[in-house]
């Protein structure tokens, strides 16, 4: 068996310039592999963000901006308030300020409204004005006492007569006493 | 494949057929054969491309042996120990094909321990000519056979200028082949032909090939005794035009044939297989540097569209924060209080005077007085707290008095939730 003849120049020539294509393809994938951030740790970080922020959504936030709304709509001012207790507090009815309610984030304050000298006669008067209170917007009644004088004929005969209630004002506090 | 010249070199004679015609000439006895054979071949006009060569010469060993089929590797390793020449790869060697014969398979053997076929290739390759292959002579000779006397016995005779031989196949398909030359080649011609024909019971086919410059004297053969004529007789250019029939890659070629598989070829593969893997290897480096960046850029476009939905919802989250402070603290205590009263005032029986009723944000407290009915386990405080357990909005606290409690005044409590 004879060798067969050496390799043309041209075919080595053409052997080594693929070579040296194939190598440096080679280094080249080597040495700067495609960067692809399979696990980007700021989109994670991001991602969870989001994700505990969902709550928060632009309907929950127009929710709340609603009730906020709602709730300013029935918030009280001097003019209202005055205009309320001229309508709906009869004269009997001695209507004392107790001051600003311990709030942060309102402007609540505290007024006691009393009806001395009052029998069980006057109870559908009470019990109307009462009703006025309950109904009232951005108000709550915070407490109601009412007692009879000690004894059979005393018990027609209110011996305390006092309602006392938060109104919750737009702006700054309110007078400090109004009748 | 440029088209081949066949050339005939006998000792010293050689012989071309080209452009239809033969060429003849006599190589010089004492020179450079070798030389003087490519000096032969650049002579001819035109000059061949390709030849192809008919060999034999004095220094040529030849011989019948049995020999298996097989390949040139096979018969090589089978023979070796009968030619240990055909070991050495500096010897040529050739053999005819293998026949079945009365004696099993065998072959007629070359041997030439200093081949010059090597040479005659480097040296027909410096002048651009390319040997195609190296045949013995007998190996044409065969060829020459009719093909409807293939398989017939044979006798040849072949003579040129110089040397004869005498060939023949038996009936039982054996081999035998005398080459001749010197002064007594004649008579040991006629004695050999003698001797031939007298082994076959029946004629055989006797063929005549003149490749000298002048015919064979048959007459002489004739006064001799014999009376058997020739039933063939070709000329060197019929012997020569046979040539094409041959294969180089058969065992009856002195150059083994070459690997199909040049260093060429081999190059050219691991050129193209280089390429192509690299091109490869380039392309899916290509689109995977694409498909990273897209994926960066992805990856960015998501991390600008979070942050732009985080900044929202923490702005959301600060207003539906202080929204909720102030409507947590915008708290208005259930409107109850009257309802209680009113229920109250229903549910108290008059045996039962009410002394003080104080309702606050979540609790309530409630004194008063049993005139009648103290102490009866079916008593007017049991149906007053009956009915004030009825209202919806609070509830009766577990400290109100036993049933059956004798005390007329009593406490109750409860809760609005």
């Amino acid at each position: 068996m004879t060798l067969p003849p050496p390799p043309k120049p041209v075919s080595v020539a053409a052997t080594v310039l693929a070579a040296l294509f194939f190598s440096g393809v080679y280094v080249a994938r080597t040495a700067f592999p495609p960067f692809r951030m399979l696990n980007n740790p700021r989109l994670s970080e991001l991602r969870n963000e989001q994700a505990q922020l969902a709550p928060f959504s632009d309907a929950s936030a127009q929710a709340i901006a609603a009730k906020l709304g709602d709730l300013r709509g029935r918030l009280w001012t001097e003019a209202s308030f005055n205009r309320w207790v001229t309508d709906r507090a009869p004269k009997a009815w001695i209507v004392q300020a107790l001051g600003a309610a311990d709030l942060k984030h309102l402007h609540g304050r505290r007024y006691a409204f009393q009806r001395p000298n009052s029998t069980d006669k006057d109870w559908p008067e009470i019990a109307a004005f009462l009703g006025n209170l309950e109904k009232a917007p951005g108000v709550s009644v915070q407490s109601v006492a009412l007692a009879v004088q000690p004894g059979y004929a005393g018990s027609r005969q209110f011996s305390q007569c006092l309602l006392i209630a938060v109104f919750y004002f737009a702006g700054g506090d309110g007078p400090d006493a109004t009748n | 494949m440029p088209s081949l010249c066949p050339v005939l070199w006998w000792d010293n004679t050689v012989l071309a057929r080209i452009g239809g015609q033969t060429t003849a000439a006599k190589l010089p006895a004492d020179g450079n054969d070798v030389a003087g054979f490519c000096g032969f071949v650049r002579g001819l006009k035109p000059m061949p491309k390709a030849i192809r060569v008919f060999y034999h010469s004095t220094a040529l060993e030849h011989f019948v042996t049995p020999c298996p089929k097989g390949s040139r590797r096979t018969i090589q390793r089978a023979l070796c120990h009968r030619a240990p020449a055909l070991g050495d790869p500096s010897a040529a060697w050739a053999a005819h094909s293998i026949r079945a014969g009365g004696s099993g398979t065998t072959t007629l053997l070359y041997v030439e321990p200093k081949a010059r076929v090597a040479r005659l290739r480097a040296a027909l390759a410096e002048d651009g000519v390319f040997l195609d292959a190296v045949f013995p002579i007998l190996v044409l000779v065969e060829e020459t056979a009719p093909p409807e006397d293939r398989g017939k016995p044979r006798i040849v005779l072949l003579s040129s200028d110089e040397a004869a031989a005498v060939y023949w196949i038996t009936p039982a398909g054996d081999r035998h082949a005398v080459f001749f030359d010197g002064t007594t080649a004649r008579e040991r011609i006629v004695q050999e032909l003698i001797d031939g024909f007298s082994i076959f019971k029946t004629a055989p086919v006797f063929t005549v090939i003149n490749a000298g410059s002048s015919p064979f004297d048959l007459g002489q053969i004739a006064r001799e005794n014999f009376a058997q004529k020739p039933s063939h007789i070709l000329s060197a250019a019929e012997l020569l035009d046979a040539a094409d029939g041959l294969s180089t890659r058969e065992i009856y070629n002195f150059l083994p044939p070459a690997s199909l598989v040049t260093f060429d070829h081999l190059c050219h593969v691991a050129a193209l297989g280089l390429f192509f893997a690299g091109a490869l290897m380039a392309g899916t480096y290509l689109s995977a540097i694409r498909s990273a960046r897209a994926n960066l850029t992805e990856q960015k476009a998501e991390e600008r569209t979070l942050e732009g939905d985080i900044a929202r919802l923490s702005a959301n989250q600060a207003s539906i924060g202080s929204a909720q402070a102030v409507l947590t603290e915008a708290t208005v205590a259930p409107p109850v209080k009257l309802r209680f009263l009113e229920t109250l005032n229903r549910a108290r029986p008059v045996q039962i005077s009410i002394q003080s009723a104080t309702l606050g944000e979540s609790t309530w407290t409630l004194s008063g007085h049993i005139h009648e009915g103290t102490g009866l386990e079916k008593g007017p405080l049991q149906g007053f707290l009956a009915a004030l357990q009825n209202g919806e909005g609070w509830t009766v606290g577990a400290d109100r008095p036993a049933p059956t409690a004798k005390d007329p005044d009593f406490t109750l409590s409860g809760t609005i939730p």
